[in-house]
């Protein structure tokens, strides 16, 4: 990474763990994927763009700016000044992006911690941000909006976007779970099967076919990020899915949606299996035991999630499932326990 | 903490600063604020500086002394030497570090503390094996125990991160790899058997395994990731666990000696290599651990590896590499300096595999790593190399780099800079090595590629000259696990000759 000679290096007093997080964002190859995404950038696009009568004049705070492209939109939606901020030394990057394109009066660029930085405006009228992580949460940046919201935004001001939804549902995985967790049996001749143990722990973040899908979704939890608080971020919340079919269940898989309902006309993306790719994919967590539903049959239990004690940007997360059947000889529970890292 | 470790290493030569630089832990002298890598550098510093002789003081201890002494000893001088007094006016006997409060780190996560199997008196009477210290420290000191778990940032983030499957699969099913070492082992099981092998950063055991199989008398493995409780238990679920003693944390910490035992091994065997050979600095490790372990006609395993080069000229794979495409217009915005972006960026080293047909010369040797003998400081180093460029090349964008891996046991020539890698096929030769670049298999080392400059890459050459040149590694100084890579080159244009610079870093 390299740092200009003068400046004081603001990851240099971090913890490492920490300096690593905001580091791999200096990577162009991360910004790349992000702006790739279409259903991502082309929603926020969209919801700023379409609503010129909302950002007319204000001023907006962009938390975790990345290279800027949303403060961007949001100048050409007639925002009065744009304060972006953002960690990473992508903001050098960002500088000369803003700069190339005429905005340098209209933008601040700010890098730091949101809780270290010293804004120009007192208050903010509306905080845009694309705070989410896989599974919503992990690595997210969720929290520092919530403070930016406590100390910046003015009473009535807006958030974009303003809700998240978190969705779960049961999925048929036979072959891949196989490929994924039976590697282990067989290693060069050796059993390592210790490490199937390790590989069932760890949360899969990849693309499901809508075909594997064998429940109805369910929804676990609403963010409505003008009221929560970062304690909401920590959750044990019942779910109940519902068989579509006669299948095997593998796994339950998560996503998550995002609405910007201020606009005008509300506008949502959804990062399901059922919709376009996005690059958050969906997360896979795998079941000890394969469960064997009978249409209209139901998955009871329980999604628990905490950041993690040792790192804070890891994901602990507890999935409890309970089969309810009258078969007495395919009634299944258990427990699976996942770290996110 | 790089910063300040190598600033104090600096100020008093140029010597001292390539020897300390390069390991991963230094520890603060006993008076001063030096910092050092190495128990007897600071031991004679002692001496010369501070006319205090450490390995004197142990002695007067006594004959009972044990490493419960020696650590409450070091506190017990640190403390003293924090209040002020002289190193020459500090009484050091058992009657002053009686108290056990000494066992508690005078200095937060104090390395010297684990460097302890350079300190003890050469008696085996007084080994106590690390359980017993665990114990007895539990005993006394009770919760602050924890205290003395050596564990800093950097490294903790490092070895943090081979904690998942995910990785450790990467490399199990990098068959180059490990077919390259499986082969070697089996086609060379006379060379194990009975013997006794070190494995540095083991990982999930599967060399120790394959050691095992050839019939070692005894495998030491040992890694200082999480990973080392894992390999433990695939080392009993394949009944080797009276074979294999998987110990977990770093070779020179004196549990894992006092573990492997004053008797030296037959055997060092590690897969160490890292992107662009030397980046994540695990050899550093292996050095280490040959130096305090292994017997003087002992074997490791590989044996050498050497440094390879070779220029690439391919204009649209490099724009496609660097994402010129896409950052000039991103959603109606000009994103220009993003470019170049992608993997391949003006600062660091992009990891590829390179297509063979944007190559634009001979791939060259330009160093060589015999493992029996190098030392820390040839790590950094600067290297000649010279390469005949394609008949059809008129300028240069990158250069790759990549290593080949030997496998020489006693008997065969010792130079592998002599053999013809390019006649091995993808896959390498069986038993003899492989190599990890862009005429073989992918391997999950690809190929480091430094990208030039935009005014480097314009310049015009004459296709079919010898462009010729120097390679310089060197540690990133913010980074111990990090490499500077330099490439300065030259050769004929059709107006003169034409040179060039690159530095790239891989961190």
């Amino acid at each position: 990474m390299a740092q200009g000679s003068g400046s004081k290096d603001p990851l240099s007093s971090m913890a490492h763990s920490e300096a690593h997080y905001f580091n791999s964002y200096n990577h162009h190859g991360i910004h790349e994927e992000m702006l790739k995404d279409e259903v991502r950038t082309k929603s926020y696009r969209d919801a700023i763009y379409q609503n010129g009568h909302l950002f007319k004049d204000k001023v907006v705070l962009d938390v975790g700016c990345g290279t800027s492209i949303l403060s961007m939109f949001a100048v050409r939606a007639g925002a009065k000044h744009v304060i972006g901020v953002d960690m990473s030394t992508i903001i050098e990057k960002a500088r000369e992006i803003v700069k190339k394109n005429g905005m340098s009066d209209k933008i601040t660029l700010l890098q730091g911690k949101m809780e270290e930085v010293k804004l120009p405006f007192d208050k903010v009228d509306i905080i845009i941000s694309e705070w989410m992580g896989y599974f919503l949460l992990y690595e997210s940046m969720l929290d520092t909006v919530l403070y930016a919201r406590d100390k910046y935004l003015v009473k009535d001001g807006l958030i974009f976007p303003d809700k998240a939804t978190i969705y779960a549902a049961g999925i048929e995985d036979g072959e891949y779970k196989e490929e994924k967790i039976g590697f282990w049996d067989n290693v060069w001749g050796f059993d390592y099967t210790p490490l199937k143990a390790t590989a069932m722990t760890e949360p899969l973040v990849d693309t499901v076919d809508i075909k594997a899908v064998v429940t109805d979704p369910s929804t676990i939890l609403t963010l409505d990020l003008y009221t929560c608080t970062v304690a909401d971020l920590s959750f044990r919340l019942p779910y109940s899915l519902k068989a579509r079919r006669n299948d095997f269940i593998h796994a339950i898989i998560a996503w998550f949606d995002i609405e910007f309902s201020a606009c005008h006309k509300p506008i949502r993306f959804s990062t399901g299996p059922h919709t376009k790719y996005t690059h958050w994919k969906q997360t896979v967590f795998y079941l000890q035991d394969v469960l064997t539903v009978e249409e209209g049959e139901q998955i009871k239990g329980e999604l628990e999630t905490r950041p993690s004690e040792k790192n804070h940007r890891d994901l602990d997360i507890k999935i409890s499932y309970k089969l309810i059947s009258d078969d007495m000889h395919r009634q299944t529970s258990g427990e699976g326990v996942y770290k996110m890292c | 903490m790089s910063d300040s470790d190598s600033d104090a290493a600096s100020s008093i030569g140029d010597i001292i600063e390539e020897a300390s630089e390069p390991d991963t832990t230094s520890f603060e002298c006993l008076f001063c604020e030096q910092q050092w890598s190495r128990v007897p550098d600071m031991l004679t510093h002692c001496r010369s500086e501070h006319s205090f002789d450490l390995e004197s003081a142990i002695k007067s201890l006594g004959p009972d002394t044990d490493e419960l002494d020696i650590i409450k000893l070091i506190n017990y001088l640190r403390a003293e030497s924090q209040k002020g007094v002289d190193a020459k006016n500090i009484k050091a006997d058992s009657e002053t570090i009686a108290d056990d409060r000494y066992l508690q780190p005078t200095v937060p996560d104090d390395a010297l503390l684990f460097e302890l199997g350079d300190l003890m008196p050469d008696s085996e009477s007084k080994a106590v094996d690390f359980d017993e210290y665990e114990t007895a420290l539990h005993q006394r000191v009770g919760q602050d125990v924890e205290k003395m778990s050596l564990e800093n940032d950097r490294d903790t983030s490092y070895f943090d991160s081979y904690k998942g499957s995910g990785i450790h699969r990467e490399m199990i099913e990098d068959s180059v790899r490990t077919q390259g070492y499986r082969d070697f082992i089996e086609k060379n099981a006379g060379l194990f058997a009975g013997k006794v092998v070190l494995d540095v950063g083991c990982g999930t055991g599967i060399l120790s395994l394959f050691c095992a199989r050839a019939g070692a008398k005894k495998v030491f493995a040992v890694d200082n990731s999480d990973i080392a409780l894992r390999a433990k238990e695939i080392v009993a679920k394949n009944g080797y666990q009276d074979t294999i003693e998987v110990i977990q944390g770093r070779v020179e910490d004196f549990h894992t000696q006092r573990l492997i035992g004053k008797d030296k091994v037959d055997i060092i065997i590690s897969e160490w290599m890292g992107y662009g050979l030397l980046f994540e600095g695990m050899f550093d490790s292996v050095i280490r651990a040959r130096d305090l372990c292994l017997k003087e006609d002992g074997l490791m395993v590989p044996s050498h590896c050497t440094l390879r080069l070779a220029p690439i000229s391919n204009k649209d794979w490099i724009a496609e590499s660097k994402g010129e495409a896409f950052w000039n217009n991103v959603y109606g915005f000009d994103f220009s300096p993003m470019v170049p972006g992608g993997a391949l960026t003006d600062r660091e080293i992009g990891v590829f595999d390179v297509p063979q047909k944007s190559l634009g010369g001979e791939a060259c040797t330009f160093y060589q790593l015999d493992l029996k003998h190098i030392q820390l400081q040839e790590l950094d180093f600067s290297a000649p190399f010279s390469t005949k460029l394609h008949t059809d090349m008129s300028s240069i964008d990158a250069f790759a780099i990549w290593f080949d891996t030997f496998f020489l046991p006693p008997g065969q020539p010792q130079d592998a800079t002599a053999i013809d890698v390019a006649s091995w096929g993808m896959n390498g030769l069986p038993g003899l090595g492989f190599s990890t670049g862009p005429y073989s298999a992918p391997t999950h080392w690809h190929q480091a590629v430094l990208l030039l400059d935009e005014d480097d890459r314009r310049k015009e050459i004459s296709g079919g000259s010898v462009l010729r040149g120097t390679v310089t590694y060197k540690k990133t100084r913010r980074d111990v696990r990090g490499v500077d890579v330099t490439v300065g080159w030259e050769v004929d244009g059709e107006k003169g000759p034409v040179s060039g610079s690159v530095m790239r870093t891989m961190s």
